[in-house]
């Protein structure tokens, strides 16, 4: 055994070349494979970390629980936490201000304790927390944790106002949400609750988890929750789910998780394919010193053993190295990566703990088996070398009965491309290893090389340099009022607002999207968007269509489309259904019913019908869903401004700019070309160890005949342009394959992302940039490579390497 | 009679101090043009080493190599690569014929890399000379020991050089193959009138020399 795994250790010394490139190889495998699962598991980690964070850590809601359900809700052993929170009333105020009283487990379940800015929630019946700003608005600028303030406020709007002296208690911090919405909360003690409501009037929104001994999955929740409602006596449709919460804690990142499985599996491939064929090229050359070996009376068994503890010992020493250095670049880069993203680098999000050790032991194992898989071969081979043949060896066996039509004339040229021929297998594996890893990056650089920043912002803000979006929710159960038919009784987005906008210094153009609310029949709400031909047909081109989508017929056959392909099941309807429901908007309400004939890849609204759809339900009054403001963009601060000054007293509306869009996009487009041309360089990297080992293996067995050449009258520059040629022939037949295979493959990928609606995919045309790019490196690696085996060879007299025995 | 080489003072060592090895001592030889010299020496006794100095692949420690008076070691790498394959032949011990080029392409080889055009009729003359008509596209390790060193000694006629350099020729070949090739070595080297130096530590291959030289402990000497 000793024996074995001493003269691998010798075999791996003498052989000091293949044994760095195998290494290297194995050490980038490494790198890869880590690097994506500590990237992979990051990500799901901090998914689910900040989802907590973030969203809160409750199951799901229920409004409107009576003391005595919340008994029974106690009873059950399905509810693990259970927090209670009331509305107290409204604040007078222009702005919305309600009141609330929120408990101690459910300011855990939401992470409000997060949002204390300085002091403590109100624990005193006299005491009252909320946002700086809101007590701006109530006549209190500067509040802090101690100041007394007078509140005006009623139980409901049944009720007049009453006023109450309270001591502030703390300060929350400013929220996005309610900074958007214009609108406030205000929070005070249960003893203020109890205060003002009797023991019959109270009623309370649930907040909970489930234990773990109900199974749920981020599909089921709704249904659990609906059905444990129903058990302890509350209206099921007083149920909603967190449901961010459930689909990153919930749901395990599957989609993550098959990623980097595939993107593993590719590395893999790769890896077996360049260490099985540096092997393999090395043990042509060293089989007579295995003849030896087997001659000496070494087994099959031992042989195999020998060549396996040869593979394994370079890979001991290469897969640590690799895992910590995969590790640390995952981690950097995703630091990077939040620290620049806009959602979570602004709020501070949880740093996560990236590494999971029996994640980073599977990597190794897969590493392992790469070069396990890689050795397979190389080992039946040497075990079946017999050491009357390994003696004769004399390389591959000839194919033509050694003959070679040949040139009359020589050059270098000739022997160049003869050397080739030669070993056409070997040049071959070695092309298309390379040119497999180029066919990626070209591939990628179709996708990436495409997307356009510009067309994808241009799909959220279609028109102009700013957007105003009603904002509305569908299903609030606890404020009906946030939700779109009462929204649109009243809306903030109005003809008064579209011309106060159209007279403002330095707009040009104004345009306006009009939408409605409906009720299937069984009273659920959903968004209705009314579109005239321009909108309809922009909202087609962006793909993912199902059906008939097409504006003239939609129009002349009263047809209704659905707003998303992907969810056209949710509609409850078929392509072809005659879709019957109730919808309304300013001017009242009306019976609809039309065909489904299609659907849109992906809009703002779940229904799409065409204006002159709308037209004819003669319904009085528009309801405005979109304004579009356009201006030149050196005035686009000053309309900014004037913009928030028009909107400052309205609710439910957000405000976009074109500018904010594409920088987002930009961002993201940074992040995604980092990692996949990061990842390709890797691959890239491994394949060129392949390139180096064929080049170096084809330099040492040629060592002498390279000494006799120069001995026969070729020179140094000769012998130069010789060794570059080789170089040239891989690196163009690599860029030969990788242009034939990937520029085909690119644009299928390309067609589906377009059809699919792939973020920013919009005209095709060839990634010249990238082609370049990739032709400049390898060209780079190349040409250093050549020079340093030159330089090599030249560093042993012609005299020795003439007299150089393999 | 022109004189073709001449060497002056010419010495190699290697190492230092106590390990120093004295390869070739101040050898002073003079070779006519057209003459069959032998240089026959024990083993480790410097022969090859002279040699390898006399066809510029290997620079002296001190002294000159002058083939028709010039100075080869006065020319740089490259411009003395290119005078080796327009002025000298070599042939060696262990044929070292390019293995992925056929039997035709290595006989031009040297002709090719000096960029010239082959005068493919003298050529074909040679090739019939020693009798490889039938094995022109023949790759060299599907030929016996004897045809390859048949195809050495081609190459080293075909670019007409000024000298040819053999090195133990007939080392790695059995005895009547052997004779086969010298007898056809000699042959060829009158018929084109070619200068011949050759290493071997044979006495007998050496008795068909013109002249023979005897190499000791790095010396050499005139044998006959």
């Amino acid at each position: 055994m000793k024996t074995i795994t001493k003269l691998a250790w010798s075999n791996n010394r003498k052989n000091r070349t293949r044994s760095v490139l195998i290494m290297l190889s194995i050490f980038l495998t490494t790198v890869l494979l880590s690097a994506i699962a500590t990237f992979g598991y990051g990500q799901i980690r901090f998914q689910s970390v900040n989802a907590e964070e973030f969203y809160g850590s409750y199951y799901g809601t229920y409004v409107s629980v009576t003391g005595e359900q919340i008994a029974e809700m106690q009873k059950r052993s399905e509810f693990d936490r259970i927090g209670r929170t009331a509305v107290i009333g409204e604040i007078e105020n222009t702005r919305k201000i309600s009141m609330i009283w929120m408990d101690e487990e459910t300011i855990r379940l939401s992470n409000m304790g997060k949002q204390l800015q300085e002091g403590t929630f109100p624990q005193q019946e006299n005491e009252i927390a909320g946002q700086e700003s809101m007590f701006e608005r109530l006549g209190y600028p500067n509040a802090k944790p101690g100041d007394t303030v007078t509140i005006p406020f009623r139980r409901n709007i049944q009720e007049k106002y009453q006023e109450k002296d309270f001591t502030i208690s703390g300060i929350m911090k400013p929220t996005q949400a309610e900074q958007e919405n214009q609108s406030y909360t205000a929070y005070v003690s249960k003893a203020c609750y109890e205060e003002l409501y009797g023991p019959q009037e109270r009623v309370y929104n649930i907040y909970f988890t489930l234990s773990d001994t109900v199974s749920v999955n981020s599909s089921d929740l709704e249904a659990t929750i609906k059905e444990l409602a129903q058990a302890c006596g509350i209206n099921p449709e007083y149920a909603a789910v967190n449901g961010y919460y459930s689909m990153w804690v919930l749901d395990p990142g599957a989609e993550t998780m098959v990623g980097c499985a595939a993107v593993a599996l590719i590395v893999i491939f790769f890896a077996v394919l360049v260490i099985y064929n540096i092997f393999q090229v090395g043990l042509v050359q060293k089989i007579q010193e295995y003849g030896k070996i087997r001659a000496l009376g070494a087994t099959r068994k031992q042989m195999k053993k020998l060549v396996f503890r040869e593979g394994m010992m370079l890979a001991l020493v290469s897969i640590p190295a690799g895992l910590a250095v995969g590790t640390a670049m995952a981690i950097i880069f995703m630091n990077t990566w939040l620290s620049q993203s806009a959602v979570f680098g602004s709020e501070g999000a949880v740093q996560v703990n990236m590494i999971s050790i029996p994640l980073l032991l599977i990597c190794a194992a897969a590493a392992l088996l790469t070069v396990w898989i890689a050795l397979k071969r190389p080992m039946k081979m040497v075990s079946r070398i017999s050491p009357i043949e390994a003696v004769r060896f004399q390389g591959d066996s000839r194919k033509n009965h050694g003959l070679r039509k040949g040139k009359k004339q020589m050059s270098v040229h000739q022997l160049t491309t003869a050397n080739m021929a030669m070993n056409r297998k070997r040049t071959i594996v070695t092309i298309i290893s390379m040119g497999l890893s180029c066919v990626l990056f070209v591939v990628v650089a179709n996708f990436t090389g495409n997307i356009s920043t510009k067309y994808d912002a241009r799909k959220q803000v279609p028109y102009g340099q700013f957007q105003i979006d009603l904002s509305y929710s569908t299903n609030d159960t606890a404020y009906p009022e946030n939700n779109l038919d009462s929204i649109l009784k009243n809306n903030p987005l109005d003809e008064t607002l579209v011309e106060k906008i159209k007279e403002l210094d330095g707009v040009t153009d104004v345009k306006i999207r009009y939408m409605m609310y409906t009720r299937d029949q069984k009273g659920n709400l959903a968004s209705v968007g009314v579109l005239n031909r321009e909108q309809f047909e922009d909202e087609a081109y962006q793909g993912s269509l199902k059906g008939e989508v097409d504006y003239d017929q939609a129009a002349e056959t009263g047809n209704i489309l659905y707003g998303w392909s992907y969810f056209i099941e949710d509609s409850g309807y078929d392509l072809g259904d005659t879709v019957t429901m109730t919808m309304g908007d300013a001017g009242g309400e009306t019976e609809f019913q039309g065909i489904m004939s299609g659907a849109f890849g992906s809009t703002n609204y779940d229904w799409i019908i065409t204006d002159q759809t709308y037209e004819q339900m003669g319904l009085s009054g528009k309801s405005i869903s979109t304004i579009w403001v356009d201006c030149d963009s050196q005035d686009c601060g000053k309309i900014r401004s004037g913009l928030e000054g028009l909107l400052a007293d309205k609710q439910h509306y957000e405000l976009s700019s074109y500018q904010g869009t594409l920088e987002t996009s930009k961002s993201s487009l940074g992040m995604f070309e980092t990692l996949a041309y990061g990842f390709l360089f890797l691959v890239g990297l491994i394949a060129f160890m392949n390139m180096a080992n064929t080049m170096i293996i084809s330099i040492i067995t040629r060592k002498q005949e390279l000494g006799v050449m120069q001995a026969l009258g070729m020179t140094n520059r000769q012998m130069n342009r010789m060794l570059r040629n080789e170089g040239v022939i891989f690196t163009l037949g690599s860029i030969l394959v990788s242009l034939i295979v990937g520029m085909p493959a690119g644009y299928a990928f390309f067609r589906y992302g377009r059809e699919h609606g792939f973020f920013g995919l919009d005209v095709y045309h060839i990634p010249f940039a990238e082609i370049i790019a990739m032709v400049l490196i390898l060209s780079v690696l190349q040409i250093s490579l050549s020079y340093i085996l030159s330089r090599n060879v030249k560093r042993e007299s012609i005299v020795e390497r003439i007299r150089y025995q393999e | 009679m022109d004189q073709l080489l001449q060497t002056v003072d010419l010495c190699k060592y290697y190492g230092k101090g106590e390990n120093e090895v004295k390869a070739v001592q101040h050898a002073n030889l003079d070779i006519q043009k057209g003459e069959f010299v032998a240089i026959v020496g024990k083993s480790g006794s410097g022969k090859s080493t002279l040699l390898h100095m006399l066809g510029g692949l290997d620079t002296p420690t001190s002294g000159k190599v002058l083939i028709r008076g010039k100075d080869i070691f006065s020319y740089k790498d490259d411009a003395l690569a290119v005078f080796r394959r327009r002025k000298i032949g070599f042939i060696f011990q262990s044929f070292n014929l390019v293995s992925s080029i056929n039997v035709w392409e290595n006989i031009v080889l040297p002709i090719g890399l000096d960029g010239r055009k082959v005068d493919e009729k003298f050529v074909m003359d040679i090739v019939s000379t020693l009798g490889l008509e039938k094995k022109l596209h023949n790759l060299p390790n599907t030929l016996s020991g004897g045809q390859q060193q048949r195809v050495a000694i081609a190459r080293a006629l075909a670019s007409k050089p000024d000298i040819l350099f053999a090195d133990e020729p007939t080392g790695n070949l059995d005895s009547r193959t052997s004779d086969e090739v010298i007898a056809l070595l000699k042959m060829s080297v009158r018929k084109y009138g070619q200068t011949l130096v050759m290493i071997t530590h044979d006495e007998d291959i050496a008795q068909i020399a013109d002249r023979i030289l005897v190499i000791e402990d790095g010396k050499v000497a005139e044998l006959r």
